[in-house]
């Protein structure tokens, strides 16, 4: 028997995450700087790795190391690619909001 | 620079360092080269050795002295700036209780640059061991990219040290998860220590 895939909609944060790497590939501060301007939230670094990592282990997301520079110490970058399986997830979220959401724009006083 | 200048530079150094011991007797044991400066051991009266590094400072065209007692001796570490007296000899400047080089950058810009980031790099030396060991390497490398960023923005040092404190505590508390009691009693002890 092959490994069980995750077939329920993902977190909000992974959702948004995901939709952050649409557009190619990103590094940790690059993600944490989009998922603040997205969203007006803050998220700590030591989250954002955890939750990445378990991204890449649920096969979401893939990772690759980067290049070092004398400005980061020369510690290297993480950059992180979606996956066909995290395009899955992200449409998976977005049928999951639309079937609990009514059409239209909502109003005061319904 | 020849050998004969090199002992003399540090024969100079020594006897500098020592002034108010009178005496002379010192003997330079060897002096070898090491990159691009040099390390002389020098025997003094008390039956003591001393560690001589002449390091070369292109930067101003000169060198720096640096004379290392054993611990024993109880002698703070001595650094000169010497400078040729235009008789064969050797004018020293000094003494500092710390490398020349370190009070001595090569412009404003530099020291500004410099003291602001070593506060903040003490702070990551002394806690990047709370980080998750197979994040480490990328949470440091963001945080200082992110520092330099910050302080290009002009936030002052102290809201800079504030947001690495921050940033590695969550770190380590997403290391804690599931919740480890001892280990929450080892990271409140590691932050007050």
């Amino acid at each position: 028997m092959g490994k069980k895939k995750r077939l329920s909609p993902p977190s909000r944060t992974w959702a948004v995450l995901l939709a952050c790497l649409l557009h190619g590939e990103m590094f940790g501060l690059q993600l944490r700087d989009e998922y603040q301007e997205r969203t007006g939230t803050a998220l700590p670094l030591g989250t954002l790795y955890v939750t990445l990592d378990r991204m890449v282990s649920a096969g979401m997301l893939t990772s690759r190391e980067g290049e070092s520079n004398p400005e980061r110490g020369g510690n290297r970058r993480r950059y992180f690619k979606i996956t066909a399986d995290g395009i899955d997830a992200l449409n998976r979220f977005q049928q999951s909001v639309a079937a609990v959401m009514p059409a239209g724009r909502l109003a005061h006083g319904l | 620079m020849d050998y004969k200048s090199l002992e003399n530079l540090v024969e100079t150094a020594v006897l500098h360092t020592f002034s108010y011991l009178r005496t002379e007797k010192f003997l330079v044991r060897s002096i070898r080269a090491k990159g691009d400066s040099y390390e002389a051991i020098v025997d003094i009266p008390m039956g003591h050795k001393l560690s001589v590094a002449i390091q070369t400072m292109e930067q101003w065209e000169s060198v720096a002295v640096s004379i290392w007692a054993p611990r024993a001796t109880f002698y703070k570490p001595k650094h000169w700036l010497p400078r040729l007296d235009g008789n064969g000899g050797w004018e020293l400047v000094g003494p500092f209780g710390f490398h020349p080089r370190a009070a001595l950058p090569k412009s404003a810009s530099d020291a500004q640059k410099r003291n602001p980031d070593a506060k903040v790099d003490r702070i990551l030396d002394r806690l990047h061991l709370l980080i998750p060991r197979q994040h480490r390497e990328w949470i440091l490398g963001d945080l200082r990219e992110d520092i330099a960023a910050l302080r290009e923005k002009g936030k002052t040092e102290k809201m800079l040290c504030r947001y690495v404190y921050w940033q590695v505590l969550w770190a380590a508390v997403e290391k804690l998860k599931p919740w480890n009691w001892a280990a929450f009693a080892w990271l409140v002890h590691k932050l007050i220590h």
